[in-house]
């Protein structure tokens, strides 16, 4: 027996006490050059100093208000009595309390982002005619509406709005992309004039009032019927853009089922922030007790009035999202269609792969936010990080520290076609677990983890995800939280993923999104 | 089938009474709504009823007090005693009102659902009453918090009755204006809870009593350990499978809070349900209307009513006879009555 072993035989506490921790939390220990875990025991505990990343002292005492009381050192007493009395280490009333213990109304969240992004001064006008003057007299006409300036940001619809541009750029078309300048959570309803962003092909040009596009850009279309696709109205005032395309004689156009914000203020249909809601009628108590309940009647309406006023075709990247939309979109559109943003394609079928033995590597994939379900992987690490089964990743720009989880860093980039899909196959993850509380209308990300080997483990809710685990044979659907946990204590989840690990790779085959259905039209 | 429905409240609950209304009016649009106030306006205060979802007002010195006089009857109450005190001659006069069915509801509760199936349970039934608990509790701590406090206070929850206008209906009517003109006190040590712990005696002294079973109604932080709370795709609202009709959000504020993060635990629809009651709250609030306020807590001179000040008058008649007008300030007063017996301390 080692002397270090016999320490911790000896002393349970100091066992479980973590040094690099402690030091790395409180510099003024680190500083003084004292035996750290001495410092805990005389002065740390008292001053509400944390012994570990895993034992919190407030949390604690706030669950166990008689340890508070007795005044006695709180982490020995858990670890020597405390833990087998079955003391719990916090309240724990889930993610979603939290969510709602700290939940603000929408409007004051559009306050506050309107105050803290306040609308930029207009561009002088004469820019905008310049680069208008420079496109000269173009045959062809593309108008795109989306949350943002696409070329300034990465994220799966900006990557669509790119090659979008690309290709309807190659059919010799000219391309207008109008976005908010400031951005919005909710389509613009209280100002009238929101400022709008331009690009002209691909390139910035200023931002206008939407009078000065209806002034400007009505006679540069005259001749032309422009073709249109909507990919976001967030942030845009519904009754200025139908202006701008009116005053661009545009009549029919295509309407992405990106999200669902042409149906509820809360475009990923998050009840509260906190449970898929599944769009129930507007005047559903459900939507009565939500904080995006009355606005959700304000998107309903500008959205409706829009349908109405042009023949939308509505292009949705799944089955999943269409039926949703459909079943939750107050009027017909002129046509709708499943477009998948991308296919996979097999890249290697050499029946290599396998089980290659060690623990299951489980890995979460991009940003580590709640509708993301970040904290249902986070009480997955929390439950099993011990279990010598199962090793824990996350794969994202984003690390949580508080998630014993190994980060990798994997961020879009130009050029690299699907980065996330290379750092699943080269971590050898057998398990992505993408547990989207809200349906997800595509999830590049679970096709990303298939085409780098691994097998995904979602759920009902997903949208996307689900039907396209069923449909693929890639993984399984838990029914809920309680499932996914009991799978990975029986093991369940061991055989699944192992079989045929990494046998077939895939890469992606991308679609050219609204240019696919104009390629002919547009001779 | 016509019916009254009312709350009984001071202008500090006024932002409560609004979000009640205000749901009453969107699930039943053709009921009557009454607002039944023991209060006068604070100043720059005034009710405009084209603005309020409220139909009428009944102040306390509208009702028929079996014959005393406002100002005395009422001193003898706090504000909660005051403000229970009223529901029973507001009942009993709105059982000649030409309504068929008159409802209760506490300012604080809100409605979810129509409350519909009310009315078809009185046409079996003449009283309707929810009890605080359905279920026995499980754990000792719910027993004393739940269990105990039901013994104490009364069985059943009287943020809510509802009665046919004849009958039965007007019988209990009755009787309970005649309990709660005379002894509608806080004093549990001597078996008086307000209102409420009369109604103990319901089901024993009047027929066609119809104890409501439904977890739907009047869900609360006292029941909510037993009730659980689901939000399903259609968008409905269930307890316990039922769809939830009304709740009662009592205590709002830390107690409120504390009292359902220990109850609700993990159910977070609960949470989802206060969330969006506070949201109205704010909607509904008037900043003009000071934190407590209440008309009738103060004397003339401004100066607080003492509770023992109360309590003295409700006991003795000859200082009732003596004072008409107990909250009258200056000489005669009883306020300067007090101040000569030592019970009240000279304005500094």
């Amino acid at each position: 027996m080692t002397a270090e072993a016999q320490t911790e035989a000896i002393d349970p506490v100091r066992a479980e006490f973590d040094v690099e921790y402690y030091l790395a939390t409180y510099a003024d220990v680190a500083a003084a050059g004292v035996d750290p875990f001495e410092h805990f025991m005389t002065f740390g505990w008292r001053e509400g100093r944390n012994p570990s990343k895993r034992f919190i002292m407030a949390p604690y005492l706030e669950a166990n208000p008689d340890i508070a009381a007795a005044g006695v050192n709180p982490f020995a007493h858990y670890i020597v009595t405390g833990r087998g009395e079955g003391r719990s280490l916090k309240i724990d009333l889930g993610f979603r309390y939290e969510i709602l213990k700290v939940a603000s109304s929408l409007d004051e969240r559009v306050r506050a982002l309107r105050e803290s992004i306040p609308d930029p001064e207009p561009t002088d006008v004469e820019k905008l005619v310049s680069a208008l003057r420079q496109v000269g007299a173009p045959t062809r006409l593309h108008v795109t509406i989306s949350h943002d300036d696409f070329t300034a940001n990465l994220g799966g619809v900006q990557l669509c709005l790119t090659r979008e541009s690309e290709a309807m750029r190659a059919l010799g078309a000219t391309h207008i992309h109008l976005y908010p300048a400031a951005p919005g959570l909710v389509i613009e309803f209280e100002r009238l004039n929101p400022m709008v962003g331009v690009l002209i092909n691909g390139e910035r040009v200023g931002v206008f009032s939407p009078e000065t596009l209806v002034e400007r850009l009505g006679p540069f279309a005259t001749g032309m019927t422009p073709t249109f696709a909507v990919h976001s109205f967030l942030g845009h005032g519904i009754v200025a853009m139908t202006a701008v395309l009116r005053a661009m004689d545009a009549k029919e156009g295509f309407f992405w089922i990106h999200d669902f914000a042409s149906v509820c203020a809360n475009y990923a249909l998050m009840r509260n922030d906190v449970a898929f809601c599944g769009a129930p009628p507007p005047d559903s108590p459900a939507c009565s007790v939500c904080l995006y309940g009355r606005r959700r009647r304000i998107h309903l309406a500008e959205h409706a009035r829009f349908f109405q006023t042009f023949a939308m075709t509505v292009l949705a990247p799944s089955q999943a999202a269409l039926d949703l939309w459909l079943s939750s979109f107050p009027v017909r559109p002129a046509d709708a269609k499943v477009h998948p943003h991308a296919k996979l394609r097999k890249r290697k079928t050499d029946g290599e792969g396998g089980d290659v033995g060690g623990p299951l590597k489980v890995a979460f994939l991009g940003m580590p936010a709640p509708h993301k379900g970040w904290p249902v992987f986070e009480r997955l690490v929390e439950r099993f990080v011990d279990d010598p089964r199962y090793e824990f990743h996350h794969f994202g720009k984003i690390q949580d520290p508080t998630v014993e989880a190994k980060f990798t860093a994997v961020e879009p980039a130009p050029g690299v076609a699907e980065p996330m899909a290379a750092a699943v196959e080269a971590a050898g993850i057998d398990v992505a677990l993408i547990w989207s509380l809200c349906p997800e209308t595509f999830c590049f990300t679970a096709y990303e983890a298939v085409a780098g080997g691994a097998k995904v483990v979602t759920n009902p809710d997903a949208g996307n995800v689900p039907r396209f685990v069923a449909e693929t044979r890639n993984g399984l659907i838990a029914e809920d939280e309680h499932a996914l946990m009991a799978l990975f204590a029986r093991g369940d989840v061991l055989s699944l993923a192992r079989r045929d690990h990494g046998r077939t790779l895939y890469s992606l085959s991308y679609s050219k999104m609204s240019a696919d259905f104009m390629a002919e039209g547009l001779s | 089938m016509k019916v009254l429905c009312f709350s009984s409240f001071t202008f500090s609950y006024l932002d409560r009474a609004r979000v009640l209304f205000h749901t009453l009016r969107q699930h039943h649009p053709d009921w009557e709504l009454v607002a039944l106030i023991t209060d006068r306006p604070p100043p720059g205060v005034e009710l405009d009823l084209g603005a309020e979802a409220f139909d009428r007002v009944v102040w306390v010195e509208d009702l028929d007090l079996g014959g005393q006089a406002w100002k005395s009857w009422l001193f003898k109450h706090d504000v909660v005693e005051a403000c229970t005190a009223v529901k029973g001659p507001f009942l009993h006069m709105a059982c000649s009102s030409g309504a068929d069915v008159a409802i209760y509801l506490d300012p604080d509760t809100a409605l979810l659902n129509p409350l519909s199936p009310l009315l078809d349970e009185l046409r079996d039934n003449e009283i309707l009453l929810t009890p605080h608990l359905l279920q026995p509790e499980e754990t000792l701590s719910a027993v004393l918090d739940n269990e105990v406090s039901a013994l104490r206070t009364g069985i059943y929850n009287l943020g809510f009755v509802a009665i046919r206008t004849q009958g039965e209906g007007a019988r209990f009517a009755k009787w309970w204006n005649d309990r709660l003109l005379t002894l509608c006190y806080d004093d549990i040590p001597n078996g008086l809870f307000v209102d409420q712990r009369w109604c103990d005696h319901v089901p024993a002294f009047f027929e066609k009593v119809k104890v409501l079973r439904d977890p739907g109604y009047n869900v609360a932080s006292w029941n909510i350990s037993r009730r659980r709370v689901a939000i399903d795709k259609s968008g409905q609202i269930t307890v316990n499978g039922h769809l939830l009709r009304f709740w009662h959000f009592t205590k709002l504020g830390p107690v409120g809070d504390a009292m359902t993060k220990r109850y609700a635990g993990t159910n977070h629809e609960v949470h989802e349900i206060w969330n969006w009651y506070k949201r109205l709250i704010t909607r509904f609030t008037d900043a003009r209307i000071p934190g407590r306020y209440w008309a009738y807590g103060t004397y003339a001179d401004g100066r607080a009513i003492a509770k023992a000040h109360r309590e003295l008058y409700r006991a003795r008649g000859d200082l009732r006879d003596a004072f008409p007008d107990p909250f009258a300030a200056g000489p005669d007063s009883y306020q300067a009555w007090l101040l000569g017996a030592g019970l009240f301390e000279p304005a500094t």
